[in-house]
Formats: C-alpha cells, sequence, structure tokens
C-alpha cells in the first residue's frame, strides 16, 4: 500500500494545472456581490428582529395591563362571604321606620291604582306618539333658539 | 501564519483579508481537484467561483467541527455534480471531448496512474482517495466532504486501493515483458 500511495503522490506532481488569471478576478467581482447582498441581507435581518422585538414588547405590555386588571378586580379575602349575610327577614327593623299602615304580617302596603282606559290601547299608543313628537318639535325650538 | 480556522473566525467577523487569504490559500488546490472532476477546464474554473461565492456567503453556516477544506470541497463538489455537462462550451464553441485532466499531465515515461483511476472508479470513489491521499484528510472528513457515510467512503477506498494496485502491478508485469522482449 505505501508503493501505490508514493505511486499516487508522484503522479500528481506531474498534473500541472494552473488557474487562469482571470479567475482571481472573478472570484473578486463575485466576492464583492455576495458582500453586497449579504450587507442587505443583514439590514433585513436586523429589521426582522426589530419586528420581533416590536412584538414581544406589544404583547407583554397588554399582558402586563391585563395582569394589573384582575389583580385590581380580584375579590378581597376579608369580604364577608354570601352565605354569613343575613336574608332581609332576618334583618331587624325598627318601628319608627314602617309606615303606618304597615301590618305585622310583612306585607308591603302597595299603593295600586287600576288604569282607566277609557279609549282602545292602539288610540293611547297614538295620542302618546303625537304626545312625543310635540315634545320633540319644543326641544328642538329651544334648541334653535339658544343657537 | 495563522491557522484556517482562525481566518475562518476573522472572516465570519468580517474580516474581507481574511476570506481573500482562504482564496489564496485553496485556488489552486482546488482547481487542481476539480479538473479531475470536470469536463473542462471553465467548467473547473466556474465551479471554483461558485464554490468561493457560496462558501462566503453561507460562512456564518460554518460548523467548526469539520475542517474548513472539507467544507469548502464539499461545496465544490456539490456544485460540479449540479454543473451541466459542459455547460459554457456549448453556448460559447463546440463540445471538447479532450480530458482536462490528460491536457494537464507531464509526460513521463509511464502512464499517470490517476489517468487510470479516472478510468476505472467512479468518480466519488476517485475522489476519495484523491481527498485521501492528495489532500490527506482523514477518513471521516471524505465521507463529509463526500457527503457519504463512513462505511460506504471505507468500503470504496478499500476497492479502489485494490483496483488501482492492481493495475499498477499488472503496468510493471508489462513493462517488464517489454523488456524483456525488447
Amino acid at each position: 500500500m505505501d508503493e501505490l500511495k508514493n505511486r499516487l503522490k508522484s503522479d500528481a506532481e506531474r498534473i500541472r494545472a494552473g488557474t487562469s488569471p482571470e479567475l482571481q478576478l472573478r472570484i473578486d467581482a463575485s466576492l464583492a456581490s455576495a458582500r453586497g447582498v449579504s450587507t442587505m441581507a443583514v439590514r433585513d435581518q436586523q429589521i426582522a428582529h426589530w419586528h420581533t422585538l416590536w412584538w414581544v414588547r406589544a404583547v407583554s405590555g397588554l399582558g402586563a395591563a391585563a395582569l394589573i386588571v384582575l389583580i385590581l378586580n380580584r375579590p378581597s379575602v376579608d369580604e364577608t362571604p354570601i352565605d354569613s349575610v343575613p336574608t332581609n327577614a332576618q334583618i331587624p327593623v325598627h318601628e319608627s321606620t314602617l309606615p303606618d299602615d304597615w301590618n305585622t304580617e310583612g306585607q308591603f302596603p302597595w299603593r295600586v291604582e287600576s288604569a282607566d282606559l277609557t279609549r282602545s290601547l292602539e288610540q293611547e299608543l297614538i295620542d302618546l306618539q303625537s304626545d312625543l313628537d310635540k315634545a320633540r318639535r319644543n326641544v328642538e325650538g329651544d334648541v334653535k333658539f339658544a343657537f | 501564519m495563522k491557522t484556517d480556522e482562525q481566518l475562518v473566525e476573522a472572516a465570519q467577523k468580517g474580516s474581507e483579508a481574511a476570506f481573500s487569504e482562504l482564496v489564496l490559500r485553496y485556488r489552486e488546490r482546488l482547481f487542481r481537484f476539480m479538473i479531475t472532476r470536470c469536463r473542462s477546464h471553465a467548467d473547473a474554473e466556474d465551479t471554483i467561483q461558485d464554490a468561493f461565492t457560496n462558501a462566503f456567503r453561507y460562512l456564518h453556516t460554518f460548523n467548526p467541527r469539520w475542517r474548513f477544506s472539507t467544507w469548502l470541497y464539499r461545496i465544490a463538489i456539490r456544485n460540479a455534480v449540479r454543473q451541466p455537462a459542459g455547460a459554457l462550451q456549448q453556448v460559447a464553441e463546440p463540445v471538447d471531448d479532450s480530458d482536462p485532466l490528460q491536457e494537464c499531465i507531464v509526460a513521463g515515461d509511464r502512464e499517470n496512474l490517476w489517468l487510470t483511476a479516472k478510468a476505472i472508479l467512479p468518480p466519488d470513489a476517485f475522489s476519495a482517495m484523491w481527498l485521501h491521499y492528495i489532500e490527506e484528510m482523514p477518513v471521516k472528513e471524505i465521507s463529509h466532504a463526500l457527503d457519504r457515510s463512513l462505511s460506504w467512503t471505507k468500503v470504496t477506498m478499500l476497492r479502489a486501493r485494490r483496483q488501482l494496485t492492481k493495475e499498477m502491478r499488472r503496468e510493471s508485469v508489462e513493462a517488464a515483458g517489454s523488456k524483456s522482449y525488447g
């Protein structure tokens, strides 16, 4: 195998291959062109990086704001639990605050008056709309007068 | 004198001079290798030009685990494979069937074994032998440069060595025979 190695090495020395003088110029031109592309690529990369940073900052800011809102709206630990709040019936009421006709059975004396409908509901609605239109016209007139 | 790794590191930091130094260091060696794979001098020069341009462009992806020469040869071999046969010649001038390797060989009293190797070995086997014996690359680096497995490279090189040894012996027997008859 050493014989083969020596033979291959000595035969390789008999290969005289040289590049043309133009090759270096061509390589230099290609590299100059690639440098321009690389510079543009770096600039694009920087812009992309800046955009990424912008998004990261925006998302972080929104996240922080949401967290603050959640913290502020969180129910207080000291707040009384709902189960322990006395119901309406359990709250003692002072005698003097009750109306005169308050009966002891705990029913509130609603003052209810029945509506006397002299005309049909349809007619009442028409009258109401007419009143509303009249009121609107008055307001518009006042506005025009004021300005 | 700076090592390849130092020059690559400097070039990665933006030193144009460092990369130019690498070009000067490898231009002729790479050309001599590409002559064995390409169909013409022009194709070999085109391949080298593309190889250096691509190496410069993708220098940031260079893995220092491998030698710079391995990476550069890998790029050049890929370019040579991608290059259509005699593409420039077809445009500029009629296709020349002469072997550029043969044209570069200085005449001697015996046949150049590399020429025999090119005739009998597959291109990747030839390249593996060249990278091992001329560029003195370890087998692992050769497998990386050729984009082949380590086992494939070992087996291919073993077979190539056997074939070339056989050719060498046959040649010496023939030479001895011709001397005795002459």
